[in-house]
Order: C-alpha cells, then sequence, then structure tokens
C-alpha cells in the first residue's frame, strides 16, 4: 500500500508534467488530438491521486505506523473519523488534500466544459495541472506523506488533542475546498488572458465556481472560529491570528470580485480590475497556504518551521510575474467599454465597496506581515497585536456595512433625487430611529451604536426590497404575498439570493458586536458547595471528579447554574490527559441561548484533599448569532446556486 | 476625465486617505518589538516597562503555579543560557509545558522579571517536529527489531 501511494503519486506528477506540455502545444499549434489529450491526462492525474490518497487513507485506518506520518498523526485508541481526518491533522497529508481537492475540482471543470470554451480550455488544464504538479512536487521532495521509518512503532503519537474536534474534522476540508476552488476562476482568467479571448464569456464559465468556493471560503472560517471558540479556551472566537488572517484576506477579495463582476457582466466596466481580483483572490490562497507552513509569522496553530518556505515563494512569484505581465500585455484590449456617469450610481456604490474590501484586505496584510516587513527595513522585529485590527478594522466594516445597505438603493447609472428619496424613506428612518434608541440606552459607545443602527438599516433595506419586488408581482399578477416572494427569488437568484447573504453578514455583525463589546468575565477559586456570580447566573461549584474513559485521563468539575433560586442547567468543564502527549488539553463548558453564552473554564484544582478548584467564566453576549449568520449565508449562497432550467440553455442563467 | 470620475477618485482619495490615518495611529499606539530573550537582555534597561513580546523556550521545571487560586503561574524562558524570569495572571494555554516554545507580551520590570499579560506556548514535539523515537524505544512502545511489512 506505501508502495502504490508512492508510485502512483510519482505516476501522477509525471502525467500531469505531460498534460501541460500536451495543452499548450495543442493550444499553439491547434491540434485538438493533443488538447483532447491534455484533457485526459487531467482526468488519469486526477484518478492517480486518488489512488494515492486512498492509498494513505487506508494506511491511517489500518494503524500502519511504521509510516511516518500515521506514527506521527494516529494511534491505536484514536476514534475512526479521527484516524481519517489525520489525513490533514499534519503538514505531509494536508498537502495532499490540497491536491486531492484540486483533482476533483479540475476533472469537474474539465468534464463540464468539454465541449465549451474550445479557446479557453487548453490553458485551463495547463494551469491547473501547473498548480497540481507542484503540489505533487512539495509531497514528493520536501514533505513526503508515505516516508517510512526504519521500525515499526507498536502505537503511534496520536493527533493533536486540540484538533480532535468535529469541526476541526470538518474545517480544513472546507477551507480547502474554498482556497483550491479559487484555482478555476484563476485558470479560467489565464486563459481569457492568453487566448485574447476576453468578451464576457469566461466570466460566465467562472461565475458558479467562485460561488461555490467563496462558500466553502466562508463555511471554513466560520468553523474555524467555532472551533477555536470551543476547543482554544479563551472565550473568544477571533483572535486575528496570522492563519485565520491567512483564509480571511482572499475571503475579503473574493467578496469584492463577486460584486464588482457585476458591474462588468451589465456595464462591461472594470475589466481589468476583476482580472486583478481575481488573480490576487488566487495568489492570496497560495500565500495563505504557505505562511501556515513556512516558519515566517509565529502563530497558535501554524505548522512548523520547513522547507517548504522558498519552494512556495517561488511558485507565488511566477504566479504574480506571469498573470501581471498578461494583463500589462492585454491591457490595451481590457479598455472599459463605459464609463461611470455619476457618483450616485449603483456602479460606483460598488466601486466603493470594493475599494473598501480590497483596503480591509490590505490592513490585514499590512498587519500580519508587519514583523516581516519591519525587520526587513530596519531589522527590529515589530508586531502588532488584536488591538491594532480591530482599531483598523471596525471603521472599515461599518463603512462596508453601510454600503451593503446603500448599495440596492441606488439606481445604476445615475440616481435622481426623488426616487433616492423614496428608496431611502425606510431604510433611513430605521437606521436613525435604532441610533437613538441605542445612544437613549447608552449601549457601548459610538460604534455600537453605528453598529447596531446600520444593521438595522441594512435589513431594512432588504425587507424593502422584498416587499417591492413583491408588491410588482402581486399587482400584475394573481399571487399571494408568499408566493410572489418565492417566484421573485426564483426570477432573480443572485440578486435575491444576495440580499439573503446579506441579512446573514449582519446577523454576525450583531453577534461580533453584542460579544466583543458586553462580553464579562470573572475569576474564581471555589470550594465544593461555593457559589459565584456571573452575568445575572449564580454558579454553584458542586464537586470534582477524576475518572478515565477510552485511555484519556479526565478532570471534570460539576456546576449547577442558578436563576434566582431555580436551577436552570448543569456545566462540566474538563481537563483531558490524553496518552503520549505532552499536554493536557481543555475542555470548556458551553451553555449556549440567544442572548448569551455562559462558557466556563476549569483552569485549575488542587491536588490535595481542600477540593479547591479555580474556574474562569465568561459571558458572551449573542455569540449564537455569528453561527445562526453563517447559516443563512450558506442558505443565501445555495439559492445563488440552484441552477436555473428554463433559461439554462440560452446561457443567460439567473442573471 | 468626466466630472463623475473625479468624484469618484477624490472619494477613494478621501477613503485611503482616512485608512492611511487610521493604519498610521493604530501602529503608533499598539505596535510591541518582538525579540528574543538574549536581544533582550543585550539591548537590557532601555526596554523596561515598554510594550514587548518575547520569544523563548520555557525552562524544564520551572512552572510553578499558586495552590491559592491556579491563575498565578511563574516560569522561566531561556535561549541557551541567557533566562528571563516571567510572571502571569491568568488561563495559561494548555501548551504551556517544560521545554515548550513560548511568546509571551508584556512589560519587563525594574526587578528583571517580566509580568506577562499574554502567553502563547506552541509545545515542543507537536506538529511536524522532529519526533524523539528513542525515547519511545526506552518506554517501550516500540519494539525497535521488527521489521516493517
Amino acid at each position: 500500500m506505501i508502495l502504490l501511494g508512492q508510485t502512483t503519486l510519482i505516476a501522477a506528477f509525471a502525467v500531469a508534467i505531460y498534460g501541460v506540455a500536451a495543452a499548450i502545444l495543442g493550444a499553439r499549434r491547434a491540434q485538438s488530438s493533443l488538447v483532447a489529450s491534455a484533457r485526459g491526462a487531467v482526468f488519469v492525474t486526477a484518478a492517480l491521486v486518488a489512488t494515492s490518497t486512498g492509498s494513505l487513507l487506508w494506511l491511517l485506518a489500518n494503524d500502519r505506523f511504521d509510516v511516518r506520518y500515521v506514527a506521527q498523526n494516529s494511534r491505536i485508541d484514536q476514534p475512526f473519523v479521527y484516524k481519517i481526518s489525520a489525513l490533514w491533522g499534519g503538514m505531509a497529508g494536508s498537502l495532499m488534500l490540497w491536491t486531492i481537492v484540486l483533482c476533483g475540482y479540475m476533472a469537474v471543470a474539465a468534464w463540464i466544459n468539454r465541449d465549451r470554451h474550445p479557446e479557453l480550455m487548453p490553458w485551463v488544464h495547463a494551469v491547473c495541472l501547473t498548480t497540481t504538479a507542484f503540489f505533487i512536487s512539495l509531497q514528493l521532495f520536501a514533505a513526503n506523506p508515505f516516508e517510512t521509518l526504519p521500525f515499526m512503532p507498536a502505537d503511534g503519537q496520536g493527533m493533536n488533542p486540540l484538533l480532535q474536534n468535529p469541526a476541526m474534522a470538518i474545517h480544513p476540508p472546507n477551507l480547502y475546498m474554498g482556497y483550491v476552488g479559487f484555482t478555476i476562476p484563476f485558470a479560467f482568467a489565464i486563459g481569457a488572458l492568453v487566448s485574447g479571448k476576453l468578451d464576457t464569456s469566461w466570466l460566465h464559465a467562472i461565475r458558479r465556481w467562485t460561488i461555490v468556493a467563496w462558500f466553502f471560503l466562508s463555511i471554513g472560517i466560520t468553523l474555524g472560529a467555532q472551533w477555536a471558540y470551543v476547543e482554544l479556551g479563551w472565550g473568544g472566537y477571533w483572535g486575528w491570528d496570522p492563519v485565520e488572517n491567512a483564509s480571511f484576506m482572499p475571503w475579503l477579495v473574493a467578496t469584492a470580485y463577486l460584486h464588482s463582476v457585476m458591474i462588468e457582466e451589465k456595464k462591461g466596466m472594470l475589466r481589468v480590475w476583476n482580472m486583478l481580483m481575481i488573480i490576487t483572490t488566487f495568489a492570496l490562497c497560495i500565500f495563505g497556504t504557505f505562511l501556515t507552513r513556512s516558519g515566517i509569522v509565529s502563530s497558535v496553530h501554524a505548522f512548523t518551521t520547513s522547507t517548504l518556505g522558498p519552494l512556495f515563494a517561488g511558485f507565488l512569484a511566477v504566479i504574480l510575474t506571469v498573470s501581471l505581465g498578461l494583463v500589462a500585455y492585454r491591457l490595451p484590449q481590457l479598455r472599459s467599454k463605459n464609463q461611470i456617469e455619476s457618483v450616485l450610481s449603483r456602479e460606483s456604490s460598488f466601486l466603493f465597496n470594493n475599494l473598501v474590501l480590497m483596503v480591509a484586505c490590505f490592513a490585514v496584510l499590512w498587519g500580519t506581515m508587519f514583523p516581516v516587513i519591519s525587520e526587513a527595513a530596519n531589522g527590529i522585529k515589530i508586531t502588532v497585536g488584536p488591538p491594532f485590527f480591530n482599531r483598523v478594522n471596525i471603521p472599515i466594516f461599518l463603512s462596508l456595512l453601510a454600503l451593503t445597505g446603500i448599495g440596492p438603493l441606488i439606481a445604476w447609472r445615475r440616481a435622481n433625487w426623488p426616487s433616492l428619496r423614496r428608496a431611502f424613506v425606510l431604510p433611513g428612518t430605521t437606521f436613525f430611529a435604532t441610533l437613538v434608541a441605542c445612544a437613549v440606552l447608552g449601549l457601548g459607545g459610538v460604534y455600537t451604536w453605528m453598529s447596531l443602527a446600520l444593521s438595522a438599516f441594512v435589513v431594512a433595506t432588504v425587507v424593502q426590497e422584498f416587499w417591492r419586488g413583491a408588491r410588482a408581482r402581486t399587482g400584475s399578477t394573481d399571487e399571494g404575498l408568499i408566493m410572489a416572494m418565492t417566484n421573485l427569488t426564483r426570477r432573480n437568484k443572485r440578486r435575491y439570493g444576495g440580499y439573503v447573504i446579506h441579512v446573514g453578514i449582519v446577523l454576525m455583525a450583531i453577534g461580533i458586536t453584542g460579544s466583543s463589546v458586553f462580553q464579562t468575565d470573572v475569576e474564581a477559586t471555589l470550594r465544593p458547595g461555593e457559589t459565584v456570580d456571573v452575568g445575572g447566573y449564580r454558579m454553584q461549584f458542586e464537586e470534582l471528579d477524576i475518572f478515565a474513559v477510552d485511555g484519556v485521563d479526565v478532570v471534570s468539575a460539576s456546576l449547577v447554574a442558578f436563576d434566582g433560586t431555580r436551577p436552570r442547567f448543569r456545566m462540566v468543564p474538563q481537563r483531558h490527559f490524553h496518552p503520549r502527549q505532552d499536554n493536557p488539553t481543555t475542555e470548556v463548558a458551553i451553555w449556549s441561548g440567544l442572548q448569551h453564552d455562559l462558557y466556563v473554564v476549569l483552569a485549575g484544582w488542587d491536588n490535595n484533599d481542600t477540593g479547591l478548584a479555580t474556574f474562569k467564566m465568561y459571558l458572551n453576549p449573542l455569540v449564537k448569532w455569528i453561527w445562526i449568520g453563517g447559516f443563512v449565508l450558506m442558505l443565501g449562497t445555495l439559492i445563488c446556486l440552484i441552477p436555473d432550467r428554463s433559461l439554462s440553455d440560452s446561457g443567460m442563467a439567473n442573471y | 476625465m468626466g466630472l463623475a470620475r473625479k468624484q469618484v477618485v477624490v472619494v477613494a482619495l478621501l477613503a485611503v486617505t482616512a485608512l492611511g490615518y487610521l493604519m498610521f495611529t493604530g501602529m503608533q499606539d499598539t505596535m510591541m518589538y518582538y525579540y528574543t530573550v538574549s536581544e533582550v537582555l543585550g539591548v537590557g534597561a532601555e526596554l523596561q516597562d515598554k510594550p514587548l513580546r518575547i520569544a523563548g523556550k520555557v525552562v524544564p521545571g520551572t512552572i510553578e503555579v499558586s495552590n491559592l487560586n491556579h491563575l498565578d503561574r511563574s516560569f522561566v524562558i531561556h535561549e541557551g543560557d541567557q533566562r528571563i524570569p516571567v510572571e502571569y495572571h491568568g488561563v495559561a494555554p494548555d501548551t504551556l509545558v517544560d521545554d515548550a516554545d513560548a511568546v509571551v507580551e508584556g512589560h519587563l520590570g525594574s526587578d528583571g522579571i517580566f509580568r506577562a499579560t499574554f502567553v502563547m506556548a506552541k509545545c515542543p514535539s507537536k506538529y511536524e517536529g522532529e519526533t524523539d523515537y528513542a525515547k519511545y524505544r526506552e518506554a517501550g512502545v516500540v519494539s525497535p527489531g521488527q521489521p516493517s511489512p
């Protein structure tokens, strides 16, 4: 099985290289047989990588500890799911996951477009296969998942217990589906640039791909936040850690692209800009993958320093040089067909939205890379922490929230005052009413008021949009209101799906505002029977228990939360001692409600008989809204993705 | 350039200027020197009471936790034979163990003790680091002679 995995990986590398050559030659000489052969190479590479990945999974499932990767990331007692998820628990395996996801995507892209886009496809194959070959070469030369040990350990070291969590089992695959997914749009962009077929056909070809990739990236980021919240035990979900930032940056740029591409489709404007967005998104995805593996910035969950750094840097340099060179070369053909007509127009509001998103991305990049930049500039390493990111990003995201509300209200081309006034009455009133209400209630500071008022503003816009659209239908047809709204959404899925996504973002914004502004915490050292108050609850410590489950030693404290005199629920924070791991893991207890989460950490205890235990407890308001917002966002994205049967053949599908 | 374009450019420039200002002031208020243990001891007294981030390794056996509240703890970080004692109040990360790579943020007092407000640690053998299989062998977890099938 080791041999099979290794051989198929090497073969995949060879086939991918062949495919690149065949695709390029085929395109240049216009030989369709060569292009067909390149397409064949795509499928063969995918099959070979799938076999190789299958072999590694088999080795993991069967406790083959003579494979170094298995010995480091699995052990006999490890639950089966985590034996499988160990595939992405370490460096070599995570690269393999990247490769197999890419192979899946490129095979699907090659299949769907087998009879379409003849000018673009050879280059799409070439770019996808080059990227695949690069990732395989990392595994062959730097982090080989099939490297064997000279002896057969009786048991493995086991996966880092922090990673043994349901969110962590599905977070990396989602994140990778997102990261890797942007390879396809990038490949089409390069195809359009090289072939000179720069009409909107490549935009149509990647429309779904970008939404799908964005969908998975969003889920990946949300799950990552959830994992941090549940597993890391510091009471928060986002710490502006380099690794988190690495996934957030491509998300910001991709979000910008998803908006600005609408302007290109409708008006033929921003063509260079959109091209740059796609290239930047892909480059940031590669950069993010690299950042987590290079050791150039210290992070809580980075892999250790490795030889991969220079390889990634080289690949990134090639991507940027080639694609920016191509954009420069095609610049004359990429001129806009139209110009912005008024600063008060949908176009310019989208443009500002793009600007703000890019600015946010730049600020995050700057903060993340500052230690490296300052060291290169004057030899002194200087870091900026979460306070920097919060200070810079809060105003940025508030203006983004404002634009989210304003955008849909402004007409295309040029807005006139009467229509503006009509569009803004309800949302504007909602905004000011909420602002005043927050100020009167004294909720936090100005930022808090703005955040909540702007959230209300966006929701009001969305409601108004649905209402108006539905009313227009009920006027002209005999549909009821609900029916009209459903049909409205069906007729224009991207627009109304987009509005649903906006609501999801607002829910997240409310959750983030609530939990960051109004979080309270308390530390307490208690004897059994003693109580402590936290945010309206009285927590009574019952007892400390020590037992073993599945080879894991558990120290467990139980507390009862009283609401007044009435016992409401029990909380059991624990500390787990995994065999053959150097450190214990904290298992926080979380009671989650719509209003707030109660979050309890067992910080320490006496080993003698005093029975003393110390807790850190947090009351995190509205955290659940973030996760609910995530679901709404998913729902909205799915609406955008529903295929449009009747219109799909005409190439006008749902836009 | 049309009027509309000029207006758009002006708004964009305003936005970028605002960001520049935000980033500049943000940097000034939150930046923090990032040194290793020996760099700190090399620079010396002038770093006292400035926000500082230090990277080092936890000296085995130096982690002491208060029995009164389990939240006050002290440990020593080192780089080679250079050492800095650290005090920290709060829930420490699980990964703060002997020999862990630690990054501490806080202030260096005039008594030479570093008072940390934030501690980050990475476990010695975890992730892809070199695994000490000899240790396994001694512990009997590994059977050395066994041929790999």
